[in-house]
């Protein structure tokens, strides 16, 4: 009889721990994944707006307002100030919601000190107001990269390299974020699909731009790679793949830099063939590719999908950054900057702080580091390999009488028409403060990506003096 | 002004719940002779708070933003629910002698948050399951009339065991599909689910076997028949209660020899076994994907799991407040899945203490099968309870996402007339026993302190 009562004594603990983990997990939750999780796009209460309260305003880094609300009768209607330049960063409400308006939906319609503000408003009529996010990016920037892309389809991308605050992000063709309720047929269905934010979720052929990938593979696999010297003839045989440098120009006998300066491809297809898929693989996947990209908005995957036993044409193409894989201009930016910041890549991120009704900020972004993704060595080579891209190579257009630019052109095949132009660079070289990237699809010979580059670095720079 | 109200309600809840678990948890250290104080002034405090919370929910409730009025009809349910639980909280506590008032306050408590919730997710539910709650009480009050009569019910053994087979099997020439299980009897317009009436019959069956010293032969045939039943759920897809019988049964197995061999045997044979319903069975696979990771197929596998988390995640601590969460987007939501809904409108602290009330209501069964004389008695309380308590793990562990998701439901606060009389009835007799125990030890005069 009383082994039977301490049965049943175990059988009660065994369900207390239960039940422990349970509470405890459910505490893991609220506290933990709460905030990540209910951002996601499937959670239908980011659409669902409180028209009784005033939503919080979005404002850019100097405090200029971006969006805001306004009573209108019983209820309040959303307001954007010059919306169609950060169309994409803001998004939109009214038609389920995009951008800011989506991922910070929350926090919009939050309202601090509740039990005051409801008081006070009951008392005195004031409004009943949401908490305002501040962004890392400058307006004035936003319509400069906006207005620079002109009639151009494409994206520019601007980060502050030693802590990974986008100061620039547009994306083009865009829209107007007030008018996408009455337009939404017009957006949904046009098929340079305006909606979609190619600066995160532009997944491009990255072109030349992922030599540095190819070069970095390059010193890590192969001991004199300094002293391996190729004789470019214009094109190249790789089994039944044949590789054509640009126009097919000879550049005649190239060393790493001086390839790397005039983007020889068919020295990049030896390097590559060189080093092999496996190593070429593993190179990309520890810079950060095939990775899910922790972001305020929503993003897509860079991926470099070649395998172990990839044939030579495969590898060759993909040293080159053609083929399969993919490459998003807000990666790529972020991947200059790490370059530039040491080596040390940070998470980019576009919210800087959020303030309350009072103007008080409740809560800031602190930068965060991804990791050391370059060493010192190929950092050193990489700057200097980039600086002869501006000064001797490809990349003339963005050299600056100003100051240093370093950097990287690609023009990535587009079998739908003509080739998209990429540059990938960082400014001052020597004390690198903002990295960029710009893709221009099916660039037509107007613009070209190194002058915009260009003129987003100098324009940065020049911001921040003035301050 | 409302809005206000609404804000400062979500405390006025987390206050409600926290005092009437410090105050049952007092009460329950009481009984178990920890501490000493007045048991009619805690009793009375626990059956105040059931009533501050009832009014509370029901004003807003019944309140409509747009005519700046009050609902009649909302406030006459609610009127009627709370005289109800008034009522009955009493009558309970007069027919059932000696029953331990705490259960029943957190019997009422936990049905109370149910109604409040149908009544916010679905009013016409809401009423329908008072309705259930009352059959499910006018059938208990009976429980005691009937045990007077048929005090030696342990003799029925084969014929429990025959009914429980029978009634499985049932459901393969009556049943229909619902949610994707055939686990349900249709007959006329009348519908119940046979698995929660065999919940009673498999507990007095195994009991009647276990009260006795049983040979190897036998514990032999009580475990194929019982594995009979819960491979039968199984082939119906009805995973949860598969799960439940089979947890049931090693809690009574472990109770009656407290053998540990036999438990951690037990426990790996079913390891074994469910290794090969996940690799036979694809609705268990379906399953386990779903709860591995269910951000991975959000469109179909992984869609009810991740709502309910959203919803859970959405609320935060304190909650949205009553009526200012989006629960109704959760599947399910009024049966399996209630539980999220608790939590997005209530927030996560309620939740958590709506657990503490199942343990405290779970310590109590135990408490009565400890201190049950008679070994068939204390063989059905912990029989019971142990179901009762693997079953709101299963449910609450499956809405949070700690384990794979198996369709049960919440004991008290999901819709549902069978789950709802079922637990009734079972609480029922667990009262009977505590009583039957406490009039016993006056008897003899002697005291077991």
């Amino acid at each position: 009889m009383n082994s039977s009562k301490n049965s049943i004594k175990r059988i009660f603990i065994l369900i207390i721990l239960m039940f422990l983990l349970v509470i405890f997990y459910m505490l893991k939750i609220v506290v933990v994944d709460s905030k990540t999780m209910i951002t996601n796009s499937y959670n239908p209460r980011i659409n669902a707006t409180d028209n009784s309260i005033k939503r919080g305003s979005i404002k850019d880094i100097d405090g200029t307002v971006m969006a805001y609300s306004e009573k209108k009768g019983d209820s309040y209607i959303r307001k954007y100030v010059d919306g169609t330049y950060s169309a994409h960063v803001l998004g939109y409400t009214g038609a389920g919601k995009a951008g800011i308006e989506a991922n910070q939906n929350f926090t919009l319609q939050k309202l601090d000190n509740e039990t005051f503000q409801r008081i006070n408003s009951f008392l005195t009529g004031s409004e009943v107001e949401g908490n305002s996010v501040v962004l890392t990016v400058d307006d004035y920037l936003q319509k400069i990269g906006t207005d620079l892309l002109r009639t151009n389809n494409g994206a520019v991308v601007v980060i502050e390299v030693k802590t990974g605050r986008v100061l620039c992000m547009t994306s083009k063709p865009n829209y107007d974020p007030q008018t996408v309720a009455e337009n939404w047929d017009i957006l949904r269905e046009s098929e340079d699909s305006p909606i979609l934010n190619r600066a995160t979720q532009g997944v491009y052929t990255p072109g030349s731009t992922f030599k540095i990938v190819t070069a970095i593979a390059g010193m890590r696999n192969i001991t004199d790679i300094n002293s391996f010297k190729y004789t470019c003839t214009g094109e190249d045989n790789f089994q039944d793949k044949v590789i054509h440098c640009y126009k097919n120009k000879s550049h005649g006998e190239v060393n790493l830099t001086s390839a790397f300066a005039q983007s020889c491809n068919c020295y990049f297809s030896e390097l590559g063939k060189r080093v092999g898929a496996e190593k070429l693989r593993e190179t990309a996947d520890s810079l950060g590719f095939n990775q899910s990209f922790a972001f305020d908005l929503n993003t897509s995957k860079s991926t470099v999908l070649i395998e172990a036993d990839a044939t030579e044409s495969e590898l060759v193409e993909t040293s080159i950054g053609q083929g399969k894989t993919t490459a998003t201009p807000l990666f790529m930016a972020s991947l200059t900057a790490a370059i530039a910041n040491d080596g040390l890549m940070m998470q980019p991120y576009i919210v800087d702080h959020i303030e309350n009704y009072s103007g008080k900020t409740i809560s800031t972004n602190l930068p965060r580091t991804v990791g050391n993704v370059f060493s010192s060595n190929e950092v050193k080579k990489l700057k200097e390999m980039m600086v002869e891209v501006i000064n001797s190579g490809t990349g003339f257009n963005a050299n600056s009488e100003y100051f240093q630019v370093a950097g990287k052109t690609g023009t990535a095949e587009n079998p739908n028409g003509a080739d998209h132009l990429w540059f990938v660079g960082f400014a001052p070289a020597e004390e690198p403060e903002y990295a960029v990237a710009v893709v221009l699809e099916n660039g037509d010979g107007s613009m070209n990506a190194g002058v915009i580059a260009r003129k987003m670095l100098y324009n940065a720079i020049n911001r921040k003096e003035n301050q | 002004m409302f809005d206000l109200f609404i804000k400062f309600s979500s405390y006025l809840f987390v206050l409600y719940i926290v005092l009437f678990l410090y105050n049952g948890i007092a009460l329950a250290l009481d009984y178990a002779g920890l501490t000493k104080q007045s048991h009619t002034h805690a009793v009375f405090t626990g059956r105040t708070l059931i009533v501050f919370m009832h009014i509370t929910a029901f004003l807003i409730l019944s309140y409509n933003r747009e005519t700046f009025a009050y609902n009649k009809d909302i406030l006459i349910i609610g009127t009627l629910a709370l005289a109800f639980i008034m009522v009955v909280n009493y009558l309970a506590n007069l027919i059932y002698k000696d029953s331990c008032p705490l259960v029943w306050n957190c019997v009422f408590f936990l049905l109370d948050v149910g109604i409040i919730m149908l009544q916010r997710l679905n009013p016409a539910l809401a009423f329908k399951q008072l309705i259930w709650i009352m059959l499910g009480f006018f059938l208990a009050m009976w429980i005691p009339v009937v045990l007077k009569l048929i005090p030696r019910f342990e003799a029925f053994e084969i014929m429990y065991i025959g009914l429980s087979f029978a009634l499985i099997l049932s459901t393969l020439v009556l049943g229909r599909k619902e949610y994707g299980s055939t686990n349900w009897i249709y007959i006329g317009s009348f519908s119940f689910q046979p698995s929660e009436i065999v919940k009673f019959l498999f507990v007095f069956y195994l009991a009647s076997v276990f009260r006795k010293k049983i040979d190897l032969k036998e514990l032999l045939i009580t475990g194929g028949l019982s594995a009979g039943i819960v491979v039968l759920l199984v082939f119906q897809k009805d995973l949860g209660s598969a799960l439940i019988f089979f947890l049931t049964y090693m809690t009574m197995l472990y109770t009656a020899t407290s053998n540990e061999m036999l438990f951690v045997g037990g426990i790996g044979v079913a390891s074994m076994a469910s290794v090969v319903a996940y690799k036979l069975f694809s609705h268990v696979r379906v399953r386990v994907s779903a709860w591995k990771n269910p951000w991975a197929d959000v469109d179909s596998g992984g869609y009810q799991i991740v709502q309910s988390l959203f919803a859970i995640g959405s609320g935060g601590i304190l909650g949205s407040g009553l009526t200012k969460g989006m629960p109704l987007s959760i599947p399910v939501v009024s049966k399996d899945f209630i539980f999220a809904a608790v939590c997005e409108e209530f927030g996560t602290i309620f939740g958590i203490c709506v657990v503490g009330i199942f343990i405290l209501l779970f310590a109590r069964g135990f408490s009565i099968a400890f201190n049950s004389k008679r070994r068939y008695y204390s063989l059905i309380a912990a029989g019971f309870t142990a179901m009762m308590a693997f079953q709101t793990f299963l449910i609450i562990g499956g809405v949070i996402k700690l384990i794979p998701l198996t369709g049960v439901t919440l004991p008290f606060i999901s819709y549902g007339g069978s789950s709802v009389v079922v637990s009734i009835l079972t609480i029922g007799i667990l009262q009977w026993f505590c009583g039957w125990q406490h009039t016993l030890d006056e008897e003899e005069g002697t005291d077991n302190e």
